[in-house]
Formats: C-alpha cells, sequence, structure tokens
C-alpha cells in the first residue's frame, strides 16, 4: 500500500467507474424489444406532451432494471469480498456460506406474514417487512455458521464450507415447506425471486435497494484498512492495535445487511461475490482500500452485463440472471476447490 | 559491537525513564476448573532481552498473549508503566507492545513490502494514509532485516527464512518499545536460528524490551541476558541464565535426564541431553 500513490489509485478506480458508467449507459440500448432510444428521447424533448412508448419503455422498464443490477451486483460482491478477507477464505460468499439462502428464508417469512396479518404487509418509508426478515435471516445464517466453524480462533476451510452448505440446505428445506403450504398467489410471489432476477423491477425497488445498500457499502469502505490487518491472522491483526472483535460484528452486521436487502429485492443471485472479488483481485491486488471500490464498481457492471445477456440471447423469453451466473459460477468454484488442493493452500 | 544507525532510527524515542511491560500476580483459566497461568511476577524494561522458556504447555504463549493485552488475565494485571493494559486502547497498546505469534499464514497475496508497512496501522491516523515518516520507517525496517530484495514478491512465496524477516520487520515497523516474540525460530535452519538472536540482542542492546519464547535452552542461553522458566503455569524460575539452567530444575521441569556444562567458547550454559528421565546417565 506504501507505493500507491493517489494518482494511480484514482486512476485505477476510474477505470472501474468508466466500466460501471459504460454499462449503465449502453445496456438499456438493448433489449428484446426494439426500441430507438435516442431518437425516441429526442422526439419527447421536442414534443413534452406526448411521451412515446418507447420512452415509457426506457424509463419504467430498462432503466430501473439497470440500476437494480447495479446495487445488487455492487453489494453482492463487495459481502464476498469482505466475508473472504474476514473468514480468510478465498471460497467464502453470501451464497457459499447460505447467507443468501437465510435471506430468502427471512423473505419467505415476510411473504407468509404479510399474506397471514393483513396489516404486516406495509413498509416503513422505503423499508418493507420483506427486507427486514432478509436482513435478519442473513444474519442469523452468518452468525450460526460462524458459531459453527469456529475453531479454537481458526476456521478451517472444509468446516466453513460444510457449514455453509448444510446452512443452505436447511433454510432451502424450510424454504420447501414453506411453499407446499403456501397458496397458489402467495407461491407465485415467492418464485418471483428465488431463482434470482432482476425483471419486473420498478424503481421503488431501486429505491428500497439503495437506502440499505449504499450505507452498508460505505461502511464497508470504512472496514478497509483493518480488513488488510486480517490477512495474516486475527492474532496479528489484535496485535497491531485492530479491535477484531468489533471489526467482525460490524463486517457481519453490513454484509448482513447488504445480501438481505439484495436477496429481498432481486433473489438469490448466485456467484457475484465469488467470480468479482477473484478477478478484481487479481488486477488490482489484495489490499481493500483499493480492491472494495473497484469490487463494487465492478460487480454492478458484471451483473448490468450478465443480466443484459440473460434477457437478450434467448429469442422465445429472457432468462433469469440468477440461472447465467450460476452457470459461470459454478465450474469456477470447483476450479477453485481444485486449484487450493493441488497448492495445499485455502 | 555497536548498534549501527539504522536500529537507533528504528527505536522509539525513550520518554521517561521508568518504562516497564510488567506481569503482576497474572493467573488464567480458560475453563473454570483449570489455572493455565499461576501469579506470575514478571517485569521487562527496555534493553532486556528476556528468554520465556519452558515445556510444551506451560503458559508460555498464553503468558505472552496476555503481556500483548490479547487476553486480560483472570486474575492481576499487566501493567504498562503501571497502568493496566486494558485501560489503554488498542491502539495506544500496540504503540507501546508489539507481538509475533507463533502461526502466521498469509492469506491473498500481499507482497513483503505491503506487509511490512501494515505494520504501521496504530501510527495512522483516521484516514489510514500513511505520510512520509510512514513511508520512511517502512524502508528502515527493510534495509535493517535484508529484506529490499524481495519487496515486491509475495509473502506466501517466501521461504521460511525471508518470510521470518519480513515478520520481523512487520513488527519493528510498528516501533514499539516492547518487542513480543512467540516461537520466531522454531521453523527456521541453524543459520536463520542465529540471524534472528542475533538481531533481537542487537535490538534489545539498542533499547528494546524484547521477550522471546524459544524450546532451544542453549541459544537462549547464548543471547539472553535473563531466562524466564515456565513450569505448569507458574513461574519456577527468573534470572540469568546461569542461575536458572541448573541440572535439578531443567530435569525436574523437562522430564528427562541432561546435564549442563559450558559452552567452550563464550562460557554460557549448555543443555547436553542424554536420554528419558531414569535412562542413562
Amino acid at each position: 500500500m506504501s507505493r500507491l500513490s493517489a494518482r494511480k489509485y484514482c486512476a485505477v478506480v476510474g477505470v472501474f467507474l468508466a466500466m460501471a458508467a459504460a454499462a449503465v449507459l449502453l445496456a438499456p440500448l438493448v433489449g428484446l424489444e426494439k426500441i430507438d432510444s435516442i431518437d425516441a428521447l429526442g422526439e419527447w424533448v421536442r414534443n413534452p406532451s406526448a411521451r412515446p412508448v418507447d420512452v415509457d419503455i426506457l424509463i419504467y422498464i430498462r432503466l430501473p432494471r439497470i440500476f437494480l443490477g447495479l446495487l445488487a451486483g455492487a453489494g453482492l460482491a463487495a459481502v464476498g469480498a469482505v466475508f473472504q478477507a474476514l473468514l480468510r477464505n478465498p471460497l467464502a460468499t453470501p451464497y457459499t456460506l447460505g447467507v443468501a439462502s437465510g435471506g430468502s428464508f427471512g423473505a419467505v417469512v415476510a411473504y407468509y406474514l404479510a399474506e397471514l396479518v393483513p396489516g404486516m404487509a406495509a413498509a416503513w418509508g422505503p423499508v418493507s417487512l420483506v427486507q427486514l426478515f432478509a436482513f435478519a435471516g442473513s444474519l442469523l445464517a452468518i452468525i450460526l455458521i460462524y458459531m459453527l466453524a469456529r475453531t479454537g480462533g481458526r476456521l478451517s476451510t472444509n468446516e466453513l464450507l460444510l457449514a455453509g452448505v448444510t446452512m443452505g440446505l436447511i433454510f432451502s428445506a424450510l424454504i420447501m415447506a414453506a411453499r407446499y403450504f403456501a397458496s397458489p398467489g402467495l407461491l407465485a410471489n415467492m418464485d418471483r425471486w428465488m431463482i434470482g432476477q432482476l425483471s419486473w423491477a420498478t424503481w421503488r425497488d431501486v429505491e428500497m435497494l439503495a437506502v440499505l445498500v449504499m450505507p452498508a457499502l460505505a461502511g464497508m469502505l470504512a472496514l478497509a484498512r483493518p480488513l488488510d490487518q486480517l490477512a495474516l491472522g486475527e492474532e496479528l491483526a489484535g496485535g497491531r492495535g485492530v479491535n477484531v472483535t468489533r471489526l467482525q460484528v460490524w463486517a457481519f452486521l453490513l454484509g448482513s445487511l447488504a445480501t438481505g436487502s439484495v436477496v429481498a429485492v432481486a433473489g438469490p443471485i448466485g456467484f457475484v461475490g465469488l467470480l468479482v472479488p477473484h478477478a478484481v483481485r487479481r488486477i488490482v491486488g489484495p489490499g481493500h482500500v483499493l480492491l472494495l471500490p473497484c469490487v463494487m464498481l465492478g460487480g454492478g457492471a458484471f451483473l448490468i452485463a450478465c443480466d443484459t445477456a440473460a434477457r437478450t440471447m434467448w429469442h422465445a423469453a429472457e432468462l433469469p440472471v440468477g440461472i447465467l451466473t450460476a452457470l459461470l459460477g459454478g465450474p469456477f468454484f470447483i476450479g477453485l476447490l481444485i486449484r487450493g488442493r493441488r497448492t495445499g493452500k485455502g | 559491537m555497536a548498534p549501527d544507525p539504522t536500529t537507533h532510527a528504528l527505536i522509539p524515542p525513550a520518554a521517561g525513564a521508568s518504562l516497564e511491560l510488567a506481569a503482576r500476580g497474572v493467573g488464567h483459566q480458560f475453563q473454570p476448573t483449570w489455572w493455565c497461568l499461576r501469579e506470575i511476577d514478571l517485569v521487562c524494561r527496555p534493553g532486556d532481552l528476556i528468554g520465556l522458556v519452558g515445556p510444551n504447555g506451560s503458559g508460555k504463549s498464553t503468558l505472552m498473549r496476555a503481556l500483548a493485552g490479547q487476553i486480560e488475565p483472570t486474575a492481576g494485571a499487566v501493567t504498562l508503566n503501571g497502568k493496566p493494559l486494558a485501560r489503554l486502547s488498542p491502539r495506544e497498546r500496540a504503540r507501546a507492545v508489539a507481538w509475533l505469534p507463533q502461526d502466521v499464514r498469509p492469506t491473498f497475496d500481499f507482497t513483503a513490502e505491503e506487509v511490512i508497512a501494515q505494520g504501521r496501522y496504530p501510527h495512522l491516523g483516521a484516514f489510514g494514509v500513511p505520510g512520509p515518516r510512514d513511508r520512511e520507517i517502512v524502508r528502515l525496517a527493510m534495509e535493517w532485516t535484508r529484506t529490499l530484495a524481495f519487496a515486491r514478491r509475495s509473502l506466501a512465496a517466501l521461504s521460511g527464512g525471508e518470510r521470518q524477516q519480513v515478520l520481523l520487520a512487520s513488527v519493528l515497523a510498528q516501533q514499539s518499545r516492547f518487542l513480543l516474540l512467540d516461537e520466531p525460530t522454531s521453523a527456521l535452519d541453524l543459520h536463520h536460528q542465529i540471524d534472528v538472536f542475533e538481531q533481537i540482542a542487537e535490538l534489545a542492546r539498542a533499547g528494546l524490551g524484547v521477550i522471546v519464547i524459544t524450546h532451544d535452552l542453549n541459544l537462549a542461553a547464548r543471547y539472553c541476558d535473563r531466562l524466564a522458566l515456565l513450569h505448569e503455569g507458574r513461574l519456577v524460575a527468573d534470572g540469568p541464565p546461569s542461575e536458572v539452567m541448573r541440572e535439578p530444575v531443567l530435569r525436574q521441569v523437562y522430564d528427562v535426564n541432561l546435564i549442563v556444562e559450558r559452552n567452550p567458547v563464550v562460557g554460557s550454559p549448555m543443555v547436553v541431553l542424554l536420554g528419558r528421565h531414569g535412562g542413562p546417565s
């Protein structure tokens, strides 16, 4: 970090910012419905009283979806990077640790409550019941995993992944049970996000996600230096003056908040938290002061790109983005496992 | 041998004459039925080089954790200049006491230089941006440990000896008055073991208070001016090597048959192992 000048820092973050900006600007131009955005916008500016339907598609269908992708991708990727630093394990992500499953379960419970108790469906400002429960579910999952996998102050890869997988299975079973007893209407509601997708996004979804994810991202950026210290172990970090327990508590809280709020709106989109931190770490190095902002911007750009591909590659229908990220991320995850075994690391 | 100027540049400026890191009646329990440390009184002052020795499980690492302020002892207290360590903020404590734990395993590919620069953590301000002074200390620490040659290499890719030098540089960059090292030579060959002990002896001469855990009694006796011998959580001896390394004490503590000779060249006490307790003597 000592060699990182301010200029180089701005240049690197700038490149990632440009990437995210390019994704936001270019992605709305493509879609199954052929619209000529530039012409339509020009027409609308010349004659504001008659808004062309193409502009409606752009503003109410494509743009919210793109901003949702930006926020969700940034959130999931950043949580991946933070969990990897915290658990000193490159395979830790909100998805592989079952944190996303915990969030899904929380969301399912909230959907139930909303149906059973009519008044419960209310939202407080932009924050909805589903989000709060998803946050609680994510937090519950990460606390359980941490307690399970923590033996003698050190976390082993095997225990961590097994705990995460088990947690995911238990939460999945609970979700299945919920689905089994759900009414058809409720079932449709649940299935909407269970696969992990960004369609049906509205500006309200974007707003709901932004109020929770933006503070979580800011908080994670503030943890960058202490997270660096964990790379050589909690003991050395503690000796250098890091309050390790407080760092863990904050990281888990912020990580659960980001995961839960993304899951509540977009469903459990897998592997963004694995693919993006790994790729970005290769480019900018492991220092979190630079890594975290780049991971956030890169994660947003990546999810927008995946979603754009998912909604345009098939002519018959739009593919949920969760399917695409899982198909990309699964083999990557297995590759990392094999490499970790070969080098004896991880 | 007089300490060279780089050594002096690394040593924090002395503030006040009565500096001391002390364990006062320290006892510790991990489980309610068993004391792993009992009534330990140990004082370390600037310039001291104390070898903390004893069998496996005698409580050496636990005592060092307490001295580093990483665990709060169940009984007694660890004090810095008379003030309990627990009352200091983590950063204040880290600026006074540096600790190199035994088992440091790198994750992610931080370079040697990045790892050493991370030692400046307790000195950095709110935004954690290192200034010219921090960079200078890091450079000095690298120069002193001769780690400049592999500054840009990943810590994980270095040999055991090189890695230990990088870790030593990182705790030196912390610029604390007291240095606690938990088995810094356990994974090193003879050459690197001697290197590390020569280095910490020089640091002590330059004014650091150093406590080092080791299983090599002969090396400890050769370089340390005091040995503290732990046995079943108690400090059974604390004094110059010639006083601590007595045959009856060592035989009992380590449960082996041994004799204590003199190092033929420097005259320090030297253990010669003969076999199991009750074996040939």
